[in-house]
């Protein structure tokens, strides 16, 4: 189970890292970022868990309990990760209000214009 | 054509890393594992691990992560502001004239936000012994203001008023964590200090999402 949730954080990081590669949408591609952070997510929640453990709070009797490291990592991530989305998205509010576009190829050609 | 060589090229990166992953991956050390699961009640006399990391074993993690919210935020102002002169387009503007069309979300979400107050408030108290803290219930108490915004969007918000409270309350929550970090604080007054953080830490979150969703909804309407 462990290695099927690493698997599957490196496919999702691999998709977002494609995603911001190719495509010509600069919403897709903010949409691609967050989907390569969740890939990370993944990957440090995944690290070191096991099926089987529990929350990590210490009660009566705290056995086998997950790891509490990545997820208080991951809390921080969270909030960065919607920090990081923000400014891309008022970055492309300013280059639309400029130049009236959503394409990278066509921002290029502008640019060269000007 | 690009795209199908970057298709590839991604691919086989993919399968390399799964690969080398798949064959060197070995054990994680138990001793970090351990020392984070078993000294905390002794330490900071609460039962939420996780709480107990970012607010005491890595404190300096959180005050950071603050920071960049903060700053992020100031960054967003900035760049929304100083291109105001320089637009070419014209910003469309949206009037919603039909105010019988979301009533029923209006509805819905006027039974749910009081709840979600109470909800966000007993993460934020209760964060120090179950599921739960400060960047948990921000979070939360933040999406009120986004759900009253659907249940009453004629009311004039301003993006600089939780902006201005953010600002103040990180210099609380770095004036708190000084003081744990002196010793000040005695041990028997532990609780009280989680507690103190949490709910800093809570409102701050909460009033730099609003400020965030505010310019966003508003666009230049207050400058």
């Amino acid at each position: 189970m462990n290695d099927f949730l690493m698997i599957s954080s490196f496919v999702l990081f691999f998709i977002g890292l494609l995603g911001t590669i190719t495509q010509d949408n600069i919403i897709k591609t903010i949409i691609s970022l967050t989907i390569l952070e969740l890939g990370i997510i993944l990957f440090f929640l995944s690290s070191n868990f096991e099926i089987g453990q529990r929350l990590p709070i210490i009660g009566e009797g705290l056995s086998n309990p997950a790891d509490p490291l990545p997820q208080a990592m991951m809390i921080t991530t969270i909030i960065i990760g919607v920090s990081v989305t923000t400014i891309d998205i008022a970055l492309l509010i300013i280059v639309n209000r400029k130049y009236n576009t959503y394409s990278w190829k066509e921002l290029k050609e502008l640019r060269k214009e000007d | 054509m690009k795209n199908r060589i970057f298709g590839i090229v991604t691919f086989l990166l993919m399968v390399l890393v799964i690969g080398s992953f798949l064959i060197f991956s070995g054990d994680t050390s138990e001793l970090v594992f351990r020392s984070y699961t078993e000294q905390p009640l002794e330490v900071t006399k609460i039962r939420n691990l996780v709480s107990s990391i970012y607010l005491d074993f890595r404190l300096f993690d959180t005050i950071f992560e603050a920071l960049l919210l903060l700053v992020s935020i100031g960054a967003i102002f900035l760049f929304t502001t100083l291109t105001d002169h320089e637009k070419r387009v014209e910003i469309h503007t949206f009037e919603f004239e039909e105010p019988n069309t979301y009533n029923l979300p209006r509805i819905m979400m006027s039974v749910v936000y009081p709840l979600l107050f109470i909800f966000g408030i007993y993460m934020i108290i209760n964060g120090a012994d179950s599921p739960g803290g400060g960047f948990q219930g921000g979070a939360i108490l933040a999406s009120i203001l986004m759900s009253r915004y659907i249940v009453e969007d004629n009311y004039e918000y301003s993006y600089q008023k939780p902006y201005n409270y953010e600002k103040a309350i990180y210099i609380f929550v770095i004036l708190t964590s000084a003081l744990y970090l002196a010793g000040v604080i005695p041990s028997e007054y532990l609780r009280l200090y989680i507690l103190m953080m949490n709910i800093l830490i809570a409102l701050k979150v909460a009033s730099g999402f609003s400020a965030i969703f505010i310019k966003f909804i508003n666009g230049n309407k207050n400058e």
